[in-house]
């Protein structure tokens, strides 16, 4: 018993000293937060220079707001992170020719070097934070080296690094997708296709590799840029991915077609129709609403037997839109007063009346 | 003239105050849509500039608070990053005279302000 | 050797080694999940919000809002979740047979007309009154449905047979979400590339003593009451710590019935939710993880720390108790429905881990540790405790639970610092000393007389519908402090 006595005694006084060391920590911590003057007083120099700089016509203008101190802060590593972030933020903030000052003035001080350095780093997110500041500054010159990190095993760094080229680009900085061969997440595709949504390219030559490409995410996003771009030239290759094995290769694809049909839409939609999951045949259905014509009213009403309420639901959306009595069709239907026909035609009939 | 700058972020807020008094405005600057309306009780600006996304109120509500309750007819220049239809739509709708979205050029703001003084003239 | 002292050893080493396994326990899950947050908070700077609250790629949400009741706020929580920065979302309020006027006041400030929509009973539920969509297209995010009165499980599910997109958010209608919350809420689903992710959960904050103006959270102050605060004390080790450690296993067994966000598609396959427990947000989860696993589909269950959902706490012991001996209720009807799990290595991490954790350490937890008290005093009486080895016991344990606490703290602190008064921390310190004494005792009665409630089987399905959604709030209660305003 002398020694459990013991025992705990020791554990006892560990857990003290652990006690101390957290209070320690602590106590830095909140150090941390508390108002620093020095930083503060530099932090509030740097908004006099950004303001300066963003304000006025020309970038000199601006650049005389740097005061003594603004220049003594910047040999400190985490005084021009700082300054690094507040440029990136201000560049985002604000178009026309003050972003070009911005720039100018991120170039000026050799901020691009701190940047360039990161990429070099070992932990991945340092490297993808120097990936994010070149690209927000438009530092193209390190081009080479980002486009190499686009392949990186680290995700974020890849994603950066894919933003990047794209930023710097637009439509020719997506050669990456000719060489990447891990997956692009969807929410790496969002921010992708907003990155592009003021680019114009003008040619789409590209788009036809990408989509026959064994990287599956590649196709995804070629059918969503061929979406977005409204390009028909591609047709026959976005057509052939509905034999994809992939869903959302299928369902991209159908998002395609409905928007861009052509006369044999309809056909290479269904070749496989019966097999396919619920949601492709959900899209099929509905996207006759906008492609169809009197020629698929029988096979939407074949439809309205589906034992799926909601795909029965849809193609009598579909048929309200295409049959040539509207929703008098609706009436001449057998089921018409049964359930849950008698609901859904309901529905469709009184929101057209409102 | 007079103009009111309602704006939460401190850089965006002190960038259109540098620029519009470097133009020669006399700016009042507000940080929430609280104060913003305090503001515009006791000075009674010549035009506004207010963002959408404050503390408070919302630049819109200010604008619905301007045009129909205080039954004044200030020019309201709207700021967001909000580019959404229904934004603009709504804006407009309250009796918003001008929408810009973010990011706006200083030099373009300061354009169209020009605009509002020299209608005043 | 008699036998009383063989059993007093018995039960000492007993303790013992119980007690040494929790440590161990919290000393992984303390490290484990530091890692995980650091590593979220790392991968969350990078994303641009404001960007991608305006794009049209993202998939749309349907949020679901069952509503029992709740007129007295009612219209300032819809306009909070009308207001939310997301472009393809609809906000469904489902009206579950509200006593008071909750609908009627709807209807009135939301310009509301009935609508004939097509509900696809996918789901079995009561039956719905009326579906109400606004005449005004500034509202046509909204719509609400009144149906007779059947339960949260019951319109939650009503909501998810009438939800338009794939991914649905249960959200308790007086939770106040942040702005951005459903882009951080989504973004786990669209990251993956691997598996599905099927739920994700988030953190539940406390919004008591908070200042809320126009739906929107406008300044976060630390709670006056000391009960309050050592809840928040309690929710920082349970979701910064506890939840984020499981998450990183993928082990995760409960998401919040106050805010989670669930793959519609998996929901429905699933059958929605179950009505006859009062745990229907940890039952849901486990069947789903169930039969992911059955169906031999690779699937995850994330968790996101970020402070995205704000909400009243109990903040008197009256009402905590009836809250924590509903959740001991709940808990113990889900582990009872999925007993079959139980150390079957079918169900992978699960099974294996999950499910025994929860049932030892933490439905045996309150259990043994009443036992233990018992016997305590059993031995006392009978002189056989060391009392010079008990209180260096005593005081070890005390000290690990308060160091844990206080590690949480720190964690808050240096991630999402959400308290920023003065001495605010000290007071937190403060909460987290008194816990074992005035709030962990009552914690631990509260848990056995929910399990002897649960014994006794409670017809939890009446007292719900009498008291409905939120049996926390006894319906005799007037008023119990709400989001406070100023």
């Amino acid at each position: 018993m002398r020694d459990f006595y013991l025992f705990t005694v020791i554990i006892y006084s560990l857990l003290i000293l652990l006690f101390l060391l957290f209070v320690l920590i602590l106590y830095f911590a909140i150090h941390r937060e508390e108002s620093d003057l020095d930083k503060i007083a530099w932090q509030h120099s740097v908004a006099v220079v950004i303001v300066g700089v963003v304000a006025s016509e020309e970038v000199e203008d601006g650049l005389e707001a740097m005061t003594y101190e603004f220049e003594k802060g910047l040999d400190k590593a985490g005084y021009r992170n700082y300054m690094i972030d507040e440029l990136i933020k201000a560049k985002a903030a604000f178009s026309g020719s003050s972003t070009s000052h911005l720039k100018s003035l991120y170039g000026r001080l050799n901020l691009d070097i701190d940047s360039f350095r990161k990429l070099h780093s070992l932990k991945w997110h340092i490297k993808a934070k120097g990936i994010r500041e070149l690209g927000a500054m438009e530092q193209t010159r390190y081009r080479k080296e980002i486009f190499w990190l686009a392949n990186d095993k680290h995700e974020l760094v890849r994603n950066e690094a894919q933003g990047a080229m794209v930023s710097f680009f637009g439509w020719s900085g997506l050669s990456f997708l000719d060489v990447i061969e891990h997956q692009m997440s969807q929410w790496h595709q969002v921010q992708l296709l907003d990155k592009l949504k003021y680019v114009k390219p003008d040619t789409f030559e590209e788009l036809i590799p990408w989509l026959e490409s064994s990287n599956v995410s590649v196709i995804v996003f070629a059918i969503k840029l061929a979406t977005l771009y409204n390009c028909h030239d591609v047709y026959q290759n976005v057509a052939k991915c509905l034999q994809s094995s992939n869903n959302q290769v299928k369902l991209c694809a159908l998002e395609y077609l409905r928007l861009m049909p052509q006369a044999d839409t309809f056909d290479q939609m269904i070749s496989n129709y019966y097999a396919e999951s619920t949601v492709y045949k959900l899209a099929v259905i509905s996207s006759l609403k906008d492609i169809g014509s009197e020629n698929e009213i029988t096979f939407l009403v074949n439809e309205l037997n589906d034992p799926n309420n909601d795909i029965k639901a849809a193609a009598a959306g579909s048929i309200s839109v295409l049959h040539p009595l509207g929703n008098g069709f609706f009436k001449t239907y057998l089921f018409a007063t049964a359930h849950p026909w008698k609901e859904i035609f309901f529905q469709i009939t009184n929101k057209h009346i409102a | 003239m007079t103009v009111l700058v309602a704006e939460d972020d401190m850089i965006m807020l002190k960038t259109i105050e540098v620029r519009l008094k470097k133009d020669g405005y006399h700016v009042i600057t507000a940080q929430d849509g609280k104060e913003a309306l305090k503001q515009i009780e006791l000075q009674s600006p010549d035009l506004i500039i207010t963002d959408i996304m404050m503390p408070f109120l919302s630049g819109l509500e200010i604008v619905g608070a301007v045009k129909n309750k205080g039954g004044k007819d200030t020019p309201i220049i709207v700021l967001s990053t909000m580019g959404q239809e229904n934004v603009v739509l709504e804006a407009f709708k309250l009796g918003a005279d001008d929408f810009i979205t973010k990011p706006f050029s200083p030099k373009e703001l300061s354009m169209r302000v020009q605009r509002y003084a020299q209608k005043l003239d | 050797m008699n036998w009383q002292a063989l059993f007093f050893e018995f039960f000492l080493y007993g303790i013992l080694f119980y007690s040494f396994m929790v440590v161990l326990l919290y000393l992984f899950i303390g490290t484990y999940s530091t890692v995980e947050l650091r590593k979220y908070l790392r991968t969350n700077s990078f994303a641009d919000w404001s960007v991608l609250a305006a794009s049209e790629h993202l998939p749309g949400i349907s949020i679901l809002a069952p509503a029992y009741n709740e007129s007295a706020n009612i219209i300032e929580n819809v306009r909070s979740m009308l207001s939310l920065n997301y472009n393809n979302l609809e906000v469904i309020i489902i009206n579950d047979g509200s006593k008071d006027n909750t609908l009627e006041k709807l209807i009135a400030e939301y310009d509301l007309q009935q609508t004939a929509t097509f509900i696809n009973e996918q789901i079995p539920t009561k039956k719905v009154r009326g579906v109400y969509k606004s005449r005004n297209p500034v509202y046509d995010k909204l719509i609400v449905v009144d149906k007779e009165n059947g339960g949260k499980s019951d319109a939650l599910n009503v909501g998810v047979n009438l939800a338009k997109y794939g991914y649905v958010v249960c959200l308790d209608v007086d939770c106040i979400l942040e702005q951005d919350a459903l882009l951080k809420m989504i973004k786990p689903f669209l990251e993956e590339t691997k598996v599905r992710v099927i739920a994700s959960g988030g953190v539940i904050r406390i919004a008591n003593n908070c200042k809320i103006e126009n739906g929107r959270l406008v300044t976060i102050n630390l709670p006056k009451k000391i009960l309050e605060r050592i809840q928040i004390v309690e929710y920082i080790r349970a979701f910064l710590l506890g939840r984020m450690a499981w998450s990183r296993m993928n082990g995760l067994l409960l998401i919040s019935g106050a805010f989670g966000a669930f793959d519609k598609e998996i929901v429905i396959k699933c059958g929605g939710y179950n009505y006859k427990t009062v745990g229907e947000d940890i039952e849901l989860i486990v069947r789903m993880r169930r039969y992911m696993a059955e169906h031999k589909l690779p699937y995850k269950v994330t968790f996101i720390p970020d402070p995205l959902c704000w909400t009243e706490v109990p903040g008197d012991y009256k009402v905590l108790g009836a809250q924590r001996n509903r959740w001991t209720r709940g808990t113990v009807e889900t582990m009872y429905m999925h007993k079959g799990i139980f150390l079957n290595p079918r169900y992978g991490l699960l099974g294996m881990v999950s499910y025994p954790y929860w049932y030892f350490f933490e439905f045996l937890a309150p259990i043994i540790e009443f036992i233990g008290l018992i016997f305590f005093f059993v031995f006392a009486y009978l002189g056989l405790v060391q009392w010079g080895f008990f209180f260096i016991l005593l005081g070890c344990i005390l000290s690990f639970g308060f160091l844990y606490s206080v590690f949480a703290i720190l964690v808050e602190v240096l991630t999402f610092n959400q308290y920023k008064g003065k001495y605010d921390i000290f007071k937190l310190f403060l909460a987290a000393f008194l816990e074992p004494f005035i709030f962990h005792p009552y914690i631990v009665w509260s848990a056995i007389r929910g399990n002897m409630d649960y014994i006794r089987k409670k017809n939890s399905w009446g007292e719900m519908t009498r008291r409905g959604l939120n049996p926390s709030k006894p319906a005799t209660s007037v008023s119990i402090p709400r989001l406070t305003k100023q």
